[in-house]
């Protein structure tokens, strides 16, 4: 390093160049939860259940990695007197979910009984086991724990797939 | 590994006139709460006022047993698994498991999907090495890269979920190919991101690699020779800074990668510095790869993305080894079958395992302080040491 470098801190000002070319830039980030970035369609969020396409296979809790899915089913006469199932349980311990999507994938019907796309990941709760042990109530209303992502365009909302047949 | 391997009694210096308080050596613990380990690392240090006469490392604080779960899942099931040992770099973890699959299964994978992968794979690389830039410089008291390489980060993540649909824990491979297929425009996002890249690693280099605080830091801290580096099986850029052009993609070549072109980047001086310039080089490389890669996908939109693969996965009882040049190192998975449907065993080689035991031999007198640059200089991710 020559006597010149060490007196003129080129080395130094190189690098503040470079945070003062940035100084007039907009700002990157956002301010959340004022503003939220919507996640892409493929976003692997909070889950929903189709009920009625659900043809209780258990493929998805057979498939799923660390068993949080709980399937419980009985068979019963319907009006035209063939045998159908029936879900009794459809559960999930959605805090150890760790939404890799497997289940989604395993599933058979088409289209798929179960969705991970519905763009929702404000998952955090007060009370864990009320919240977060989700069983088919919770796991089929679109208003309940499956929150719409909040656009500001009501028209661009997602829509429940479950309601689009 | 401190007191009792043949070779570091050599540590231990002679024995001195006691001090005022009787003692030379200070046994000072660093970590696993500190923030300059990168997780929960526990160094045992055996200090001489502000000079290290030795280090301990000492893991197993994030030990969650994967290479024991993997043994009670089926084949499919693992890849999730996977993504959480070096949870920065999922998609590497996803690719090293699924070729050792392969081979025992014999799947051949199609072109398509092998671009696929080897893209993934490169942006992988790009955003670990940017996280690795952003981690090292803060420890050492740069804080802005943090910043930028954050910004570029934040383009790849957005990338790996409009793919996939995650942002760090990917689950983006499966056995035989790729779970979906690119969405329309992906490629084109992906090339713009990668064509802008190169003026953003110049930003970064004007920041750190010349910048005389930089350097005091790091010029000629933890060196680790080249006989030394291989003794120690030390892979990566760590090996690569020392001047062994030794990597996974050149030397035991998977996927499409014989067709692309790239350079292996070599350091010279082993050191800390020489580090950091391989893994800016690398940044730079990775480009290389992944615009190659762009222009593939780009003249070939169609095609299969999954080879031909039983809906239940039983390979015939056997091993396989297969790894990849993973951001910090030789990735490999060796897969042992018993012909179930489950691993009968899955032994992970996990770079930042195997390249942190050298720690003894790099940190030996030098100050305390220096130990968070050599630490910073691994890329060490707890999560993949202890698995």
């Amino acid at each position: 390093m020559s006597l010149l470098d060490r007196i003129l801190l080129l080395d130094i000002f190189a690098g503040l160049g470079v945070t003062a070319r940035h100084l007039a830039r907009p700002a990157d980030t956002v301010e959340y939860p004022e503003k939220a970035k919507e996640p892409s369609e493929r976003f692997r969020g909070m889950f929903l259940l189709d009920e009625e396409r659900c043809i209780k296979c258990t493929l998805c809790a057979i498939e799923c990695p660390i068993n949080i899915i709980y399937i419980d089913w009985h068979s019963e006469k319907n009006a035209e007197g063939k045998a159908e199932k029936k879900l009794d349980r459809f559960d999930l311990d959605m805090k150890r979910c760790m939404f890799c999507g497997l289940c989604e994938e395993a599933c058979p019907t088409n289209p798929r009984s179960i969705w991970l796309a519905t763009k929702t990941y404000e998952l955090g709760t007060y009370e864990r086991n009320e919240s977060l042990y989700l069983d088919i109530r919770k796991l089929t209303q679109w208003d309940g724990n499956v929150k719409p992502f909040p656009t500001a365009d009501p028209a661009k909302a997602p829509v429940n797939p479950a309601k689009e047949k | 590994m401190s007191e009792g391997t043949p070779g570091t009694a050599a540590l231990v210096p002679p024995p001195e006139e006691p001090t005022l308080l009787g003692l030379h050596e200070m046994e000072l613990n660093f970590g696993p709460q500190h923030p300059a380990t990168h997780g929960v690392l526990r160094v045992v240090l055996k200090v001489d006022g502000e000079r290290i006469v030795s280090a301990r490392p000492d893991v197993g604080y994030l030990h969650r047993g994967t290479e024991k779960l993997f043994e009670t899942e089926t084949y499919p099931m693992v890849i999730p698994h996977t993504d959480r040992m070096d949870y920065v770099a999922a998609a590497t973890n996803n690719h090293a498991y699924c070729l050792a699959v392969e081979k025992i299964l014999g799947v051949e994978v199609p072109k398509r999907a092998q671009y696929i992968r080897v893209l993934l794979d490169e942006m992988q690389r790009v955003s670990s090495h940017l996280l690795w830039l952003a981690t090292a410089a803060i420890d050492l008291g740069a804080i802005t890269p943090f910043f930028y390489t954050f910004r570029e980060r934040e383009v790849i993540l957005d990338l790996f979920e409009e793919y996939c649909g995650a942002r760090l824990t990917l689950n983006c491979m499966r056995i035989g190919g790729l779970p979906v297929d690119l969405t329309p425009g992906w490629v084109e996002r992906t090339q713009a991101f990668f064509e802008t890249l190169e003026a953003k690693i110049d930003e970064y280099e004007d920041l750190l690699t010349e910048n005389r605080i930089w350097k005091e830091r790091t010029v000629g801290i933890g060196v680790l020779a080249a006989d030394r580096c291989v003794a120690w099986g030390v892979t990566g850029p760590v090996l690569r800074a020392a001047g062994v052009a030794w990597d996974v993609r050149r030397a035991l070549p998977y996927e499409c990668y014989p067709e692309l072109e790239f350079d292996i980047p070599v350091g010279k001086n082993a050191d800390t510095y020489d580090r950091y310039l391989v893994r800016v080089a690398e940044l730079r490389q990775s480009r290389r790869i992944a615009l190659q890669c762009c222009d593939w996908l780009a003249k070939n939109p169609e095609g299969e993305i999954r080879g031909k693969v039983p809906r239940v996965i039983k390979p015939a009882a056997g091993m396989a080894y297969a790894s990849v040049e993973a951001p910090k190192g030789e990735l490999g998975f060796f897969l042992v079958s018993s012909g179930a449907n489950k691993p009968y065993r899955l032994h992970v080689r996990a770079p930042s395992f195997v390249n942190l035991q050298s720690l003894p031999e790099m940190i030996r007198g030098h100050l305390v302080s220096d130990l968070v640059a050599v630490i910073g200089t691994y890329d060490i991710v707890l999560g993949e040491v202890d698995r």
